[in-house]
């Protein structure tokens, strides 16, 4: 524009036609008039961000951004909305292509955090072209909102989660099951048992009575243990760890889903933190939470959290210790939980990938699968 | 060749069509602008096709692409026939670069819509307008540009949308596998197009466009534009006339003077020769333009006739300011009839011989001028030297007699014939014949010198051409690639050639030369003494008595410098004594003389010095454009100059212009001449061998024949597109585009009459149809004319028009006359307003505004200053005056102002309410009302309602805000809720009820003083 604009000033006073000076005029008026037109879009816009608080890492959060034209006359157009996001987010912007006066619109705007832990948003970016795409204004909004990226999640191998057998059976459903008992079989009518479990058609085609028997299954816990010690010994690669951890998500959102209750123990560097297992709806987000902030442990050994545990917390329970050391396989104090558990599981960076593999756009990623 | 249907994106845009068609349509314009501008019909059938084609594609949201293989080499022969071109072709470079960009656009045409290609698109074909616009200036190129300004702003927005709504729809994330489809993200527009925005955008943006593009026109400072494009028809009559540099005349309908004639105070119609106003005479003619002649001193008349004088021609003008110059005013009827009185009402005025008339002040603008002027009867005869007792002379007499007589002498007419026998070899130079010797003065007679009895030719080299790197002669046209233009010499070269006509002319020659021309024979008067030792006073006493031969040509050059400096040319000398010595007649008192009045002043000063010098009579010829050429001079071609002794010979002292009236530099094209002489081949034939005293008689049958063959053989018109402004323009009228207007017949007719040796000249003025009803005649700037004069001993200047009639539309197209007049009338606006508009016009805009803007201020301060002094006055005295009643009715008019704007929007504020209910609600809008009485009774609380917010939202805000019990608020929404979109039809009582319940909010909401001291 600025080459076509001197283009035509040049031929202007070469040639002296008054036609081409208007046609200047008309340019630079143009270029004025584009600025001004957007800069009164602009400044009509109340702009709020909606974002979700959690997301995983590696994953696409939606956010919405409320646009609101404050003028009772003129529309504003094209309007883009942008986040001037730290190192580590990559950011969709959200479009607008009309906003009526006085109208309000909701426009989607889209990132994906390449890193784990808390981010802070700051800085919202609100520009346009309008009308003629020559002059691009833009003004920036503070909306301060944070982000808990969690670890990217993935897909496990092997029933690293089993479920343990049935641990017991009664014709009567169990209080607590909440619709969980599944039917286990039919026996012979026993004396004490309530005659509202007979089963009248078996009976009726059997010579004596019948009731149903149902399973009661116990409710699964599983504990991962962490170890988070970070020192000069430790070979361990921040790629590594990171894999870990995702596994650790992985296994926690996998658990929390299949109705685990997951207990976890890891230290940070404020000291050691132990989550006991439950079944309360903010238990995952505590989980992945704590997994999203961990990092920075140079005190604390997978020695100290183990004897910071009871043993009979992990009576009849999984137990996965994850540990970037290998030579996890046989820290002091693991082996008296080794008893008490249902089963334990050490994995480390070199038998990760039995459990594990990583998810790439919502696929498995084949090399690491095999 | 494909087809493709359009993406997502395209769809979304509605089919495309308001993006594409506009586009397309805008591109198409732009190339039909284009060439028409350079007349090019292969591009203009081309463009047009493709552009139709596009369109239709577009109609049927599909879209014809061809492969990119296929575009880009059509892109490279486009470029490399446009190379071709431009280099081996000898076209016009712009119109070369504009059809390349033609071809690009086409080519662009059939590519795959991306954005990029789009916005080339754009660029493209604002270029071609551009180039469109350095081509041509008409008004249908003005409608063009400004529709293309809207249509490419208009689609520049929806190119703006399309483009951000594309870059939104087709980024994606790393972590996401597809991009999002944009109906995600313009879900809003998806089924309405926010084509009253973008509009209403447009709006602002064209607003602010135009007022850019005005401004740029009116403040930006230009000159010379004008005369490429408006003929000079009318508008500058001074200034030369330009032949083949108008592409095309626009006729004006603006008036330039009023006229009435009358003889003996009896209103005449103009008609025949008085239809004709003069206005300038035009006499040299060169590389196609004519120069003016230049004007005689100026002089002022009586302001009135004697009492009883009859014959008088009076003319009774009225001239518009517009069309003066600042230096003078065109001077009608002057020439062809010499204004003997003239009275120039409110102003001073001097008139020169050939009639212009100068004001000394400049006249008031956007005023008439009036003035008077009488006029002698006879319009057809060149004033007689003999009438009014003065005795006139033929040039070529007063060089063949004997005796060169001064004495009596009051005109020089020119009457004379050939000279006989002389025949020279000439080139493109001056040459100097002469054919007598005068070395005795006496009482205003010379005598010529008895040994030199016979004819003698005498060529002399006056201009020489030099070339860079030293000097070089050359035949026609030596100004050409390489050379520069003739450098006058006033210094005379040494005779160069000799060539005999007599018997024994070396011998004579040689006696003259020897020849002493003393002081002795020369009766020299002693004014005419005195003069010439008080001009060489310093020389004579610093060499003394030997000056004539120590400096004598100092002496020469001071006597030379005061006689053209004091005196000035001319062929009539009304104001001569008889009784006085013609030499100091002429230095003295009349001051005006013509070629042997200044030679002969000089001779006698010089003699008076002792200085050896003599006076010479022969012919001066002009010649341009032939070499080798033989030349038979005219009479007109009589002059008289000085000769002076030097060591090396007698040297030429010329000091005088032409001879003849007019009788001026012409540069024939030897096409034109040959043409003229085939025309007129047998006139001429018996003009050569006729008596002398016919040639005049023949030089106007000639001048006739050339006016018919004009008249009969091209055609009148006012389109010269096809005319070629490197050749001649009288050359190229001729033979290649054979029509023109009046300027091109004139001057076809006035050159080639030249070139046949008739005296003729160019005149510009006007010619009005006089209607016998009316006595007083409208001139307009479109009766602007031009036409011939032709030079007869007998007749003097005689008036012919070789132009011929326009083309006629018919009596039976009155409306179409109408309109095309009406059409010529708006043009010339355009052309004189806004092409013309230049730095003149710039300035007196400038001052136009300042001095209204002064004027209004001066206004506001002075009434503001009555207004006070009268309301001190009031407050004072209690005098009411005419200012305190100004005030108090401006006072009214103010505040009944502002209350209507009051009322206007209050009044649109609750219709634009109920016309929203009527909108929604229908016929049932009525039911609504209690509505409109809930919200008046928020916003009387102080409350703001946005446009954004539902009634609940309201309601919600009310209560928190207001305080006002949720459960009546939610009340009523549930009811207007139930009415609006429940299809509910409600009772009499529930309305009644639900007024209740607003009426209850409203005793509510009322603030009472009691809950303002509690606030408090």
């Amino acid at each position: 524009m600025l080459a076509i604009g001197v283009l035509v000033c040049l031929a202007a006073i070469n040639t002296k036609a008054a036609l081409l000076f208007a046609l200047f005029g008309c340019l630079i008026a143009a270029v004025q008039a584009s600025a001004i037109i957007a800069r009164r879009m602009i400044a009509s816009v109340e702009l709020s961000r909606e974002m979700p608080s959690r997301a995983w890492q590696h994953q696409t959060v939606y956010v919405g951004y409320t646009l609101r034209n404050t003028r009772n006359r003129g529309a504003c157009l094209g309007l883009t909305v942008e986040e001037i996001a730290p190192e580590g987010i990559e950011c969709a912007p959200g479009y607008c292509v009309h906003l009526p006066a006085g109208a309000v619109f909701r426009s989607g705007g889209r990132f994906s955090a390449h890193k784990r832990g808390r981010i802070r948003l700051q800085r919202i970016k609100l520009s346009t072209l309008f009308p003629l795409g020559l002059i691009g204004v833009y003004t920036n909004l503070d909306q301060s909102s944070e982000l808990v990226v969690w670890p990217a999640r993935g897909g496990l191998r092997n029933n690293i989660l089993q479920h343990g057998a049935v641990h017991t059976s009664r014709s009567a459903p169990s209080q607590a099951s909440g619709g969980e008992d599944e039917f286990f079989g039919l026996r012979d009518y026993r004396s004490e048992d309530c005659p509202r479990w007979i089963h009248w058609r078996r009976s009726a085609a059997k010579a004596n009575l019948v009731v149903r028997e149902l399973a009661h299954p116990l409710p699964e816990t599983l504990w991962i243990i962490i170890d988070t010690f970070e020192d000069d010994s430790t070979v361990v690669s921040d790629a590594q760890m990171d894999r870990l951890l995702r596994f650790a998500a992985t296994l926690v959102d996998t658990a929390v889903s299949r109705s685990f209750l997951v207990g976890m123990a890891l230290a940070l560097p404020t000291g050691v933190s132990i989550h006991a297992p439950s079944n309360q709806r903010d238990q995952r987000r505590k989980l992945l939470d704590t997994l999203a902030d961990i990092g920075g442990n140079i005190r604390y050994r997978l020695e100290l959290t183990l004897r910071e545990l009871d043993c009979h917390a992990l009576e009849d329970s999984q137990v996965v210790v994850i540990s970037a050391n290998s030579s996890v396989m046989a820290p002091a104090g693991a082996g008296r939980f080794s008893q008490s558990c249902r089963s334990i599981v050490f994995v480390h960076p070199g038998n990760c990938d039995q459990f594990f593999y990583d998810v790439v756009d919502n696929r498995p990623e084949e090399d690491s699968c095999l | 060749m494909p087809v493709r249907s359009f993406s997502q994106v395209d769809i979304l845009l509605s089919e495309r069509a308001r993006l594409e068609r506009p586009l397309v349509l805008m591109v198409c314009l732009s190339i039909v602008t284009f060439t028409l501008c350079t007349e090019n019909m292969f591009f203009l059938l081309a463009a047009g096709a493709v552009c139709v084609i596009r369109l239709v594609a577009v109609n049927r949201n599909k879209e014809l692409y061809v492969r990119r293989a296929w575009i880009n080499f059509a892109v490279l022969l486009a470029t490399a026939l446009t190379v071709f071109e431009l280099f081996g072709a000898s076209s016009n470079p712009l119109a070369t670069l504009g059809n390349y960009i033609v071809l690009i656009v086409m080519c662009k045409l059939f590519e795959r819509s991306i954005n990029r290609d789009l916005v080339w698109l754009v660029v493209l074909s604002l270029l071609l307008m551009v180039a469109a616009a350095m081509f041509n200036a008409s008004i249908m190129l003005g409608v063009a540009m400004v529709v293309y300004l809207l249509g490419i702003s208009y689609t520049a927005a929806v190119l703006t949308l399309k483009t951000g709504l594309d870059r939104a729809a087709k980024l994606h994330l790393s972590s996401e596998s597809a991009p999002m489809s944009p109906h995600v993200v313009a879900w809003n527009v998806r089924r309405q197009w926010p084509h009253k925005s973008i509009r209403r955008c447009m709006v602002s943006l064209l607003v602010i466009m135009a007022m850019g593009g005005v401004l740029a026109f009116l403040v930006t400072p230009r000159t010379g534009f004008t005369s490429q494009w408006i003929s000079n028809n009318g508008n500058s009559m001074s200034s030369p006339i330009r032949l083949g540099r108008n592409k095309y005349v626009r006729l004006s309908n603006e008036v330039v003077m009023r006229v009435s004639l009358d003889i003996d105070g009896k209103p005449i119609v103009p008609s025949g020769h008085l239809s004709y106003l003069r206005a300038n005479i035009y006499t040299r003619y060169r590389k196609s333009e004519w120069q003016p002649r230049s004007e005689s001193p100026e002089r002022r008349l009586s302001s009135n006739p004697p009492e009883g004088a009859t014959g008088l021609v009076r003319q009774h003008m009225y001239l518009s300011a517009k069309t003066w110059n600042g230096s003078g005013v065109m001077q009608p009827l002057a020439t062809i009839w010499p204004v003997q009185y003239l009275d120039v009402k409110g102003a001073e005025a001097t008139v020169t011989d050939s009639g212009v008339i100068r004001l000394t002040d400049k006249p008031p603008r956007g005023e008439w001028l009036e003035y008077v002027a009488w006029s002698q009867e006879n319009p057809q005869v060149h004033p007689s030297p003999d009438k009014e007792g003065l005795r006139g002379k033929s040039a070529m007499d007063l060089l063949t007699s004997p005796r060169l007589v001064l004495k009596g002498v009051s005109a020089i007419t020119a009457v004379g014939d050939h000279i006989d026998g002389i025949k020279a070899p000439m080139t493109h130079t001056t040459s100097y014949i002469p054919l007598k010797l005068f070395d005795r003065y006496s009482n205003g007679e010379w005598v010529e010198v008895d040994q030199f009895k016979d004819k003698v030719v005498t060529v002399s080299r006056r201009h020489s051409y030099r070339r860079r790197g030293g000097y070089r002669s050359r035949g026609s046209a030596p100004w050409r690639r390489g050379y520069r233009r003739p450098r006058e010499r006033w210094s005379m070269e040494p005779f160069m050639e000799l060539l005999p006509v007599g018997p024994n002319y070396l011998a004579m020659w040689m006696g003259v030369e020897d020849r002493a021309f003393g002081m002795a024979s020369c009766e020299i008067p002693p004014a005419v003494s005195a003069l010439a030792g008080r001009l060489c006073a310093d020389l004579l006493a610093m060499h003394g008595p030997q000056a004539s031969v120590r400096a004598p040509e100092a002496m020469m050059r001071r006597l030379q410098r005061h006689v053209m400096r004091s005196c000035q040319y001319g062929f009539e000398f009304p104001g001569v004594c008889e009784d006085r010595d013609p030499v100091e007649d002429f230095l003295f008192s009349s001051k005006t003389g013509c070629s042997e009045h200044y030679a002969s002043a000089i001779v006698l000063m010089a003699k008076s010095l002792g200085i050896d010098v003599r006076l010479v009579g022969g012919v001066r010829i002009h010649q341009f454009g032939h070499t080798q050429r033989v030349i038979a001079p005219r009479d007109y071609h009589a002059l008289a100059w000085v000769e002076m002794r030097t060591p090396t010979g007698w040297r030429i002292v010329d000091i005088s212009p032409p001879r003849i009236p007019d009788a001026e530099i012409v540069e024939v094209s030897p096409l034109v001449e040959e043409l003229a002489e085939t025309w007129c081949e047998d006139l001429l034939v018996v003009r050569d061998n006729a008596n002398p005293s016919l040639r005049g008689k023949y030089n106007l049958a000639i001048a006739s024949r050339l006016k018919n063959k004009l008249q009969s053989e091209y055609t009148y018109s006012l389109d010269l597109s096809n005319s070629d402004s490197t050749r001649d323009a009288i050359e190229d009228f001729l033979f290649s585009m054979k029509r023109g207007h009046c300027e091109y017949f004139a001057s076809a007719m006035a050159v080639m009459c030249r070139a046949l040796d008739v005296p003729a000249r160019l005149v510009a003025g006007y010619r009005i149809d006089g209607i016998p009803s009316q006595t007083d005649h409208l001139v307009r700037q479109r009766d602007a004319h031009a036409w011939v004069e032709v030079y007869s001993p007998q007749r003097g200047w005689v008036m012919m028009d070789p132009t011929p009639a326009g083309e006629d539309t018919g009596e039976s197209l009155v409306w179409y006359r109408s309109i095309a007049g009406w059409w010529e009338q708006l043009q010339s606006v355009w052309y004189t307003r806004v092409v013309g508009y230049d730095e003149d016009a710039r300035r007196a805009l400038g001052q136009f505004v300042s001095s209204r803007i002064r004027l209004v201020w001066n206004w506001l301060v002075g009434e503001t200053r009555d207004m006070w002094r009268g309301l001190v006055n009031l407050i004072a005295s209690g005098e009411v005056d005419q200012a305190v009643i100004r005030l108090s009715v401006l006072l009214a008019v103010v505040g009944g102002g502002l209350e209507i704007l009051v009322l206007i929007r209050l009044y649109h504020r609750i219709k634009g309410r109920d016309m929203y209910l009527h909108k929604v609600m229908g016929k049932r809008w009525r039911q609504a009302k209690f509505l409109l009485r809930f919200l008046k009774l928020l916003e009387r609380r102080g409350m703001i309602l946005n446009q954004h917010q539902t009634l609940g939202q309201i309601a919600h805000c009310a209560a928190d805000e207001l305080g006002l019990p949720e459960d009546k608020l939610r009340q009523i929404v549930d009811f207007y809720y139930r009415l609006r979109w429940g299809g509910y039809i409600p009772q009499h009582e529930q309305l009644v009820q639900i007024e209740a319940v607003v009426e209850s909010l409203s005793r509510h909401a009322s603030p009472s003083p009691d809950d303002d001291s509690k606030g408090r």
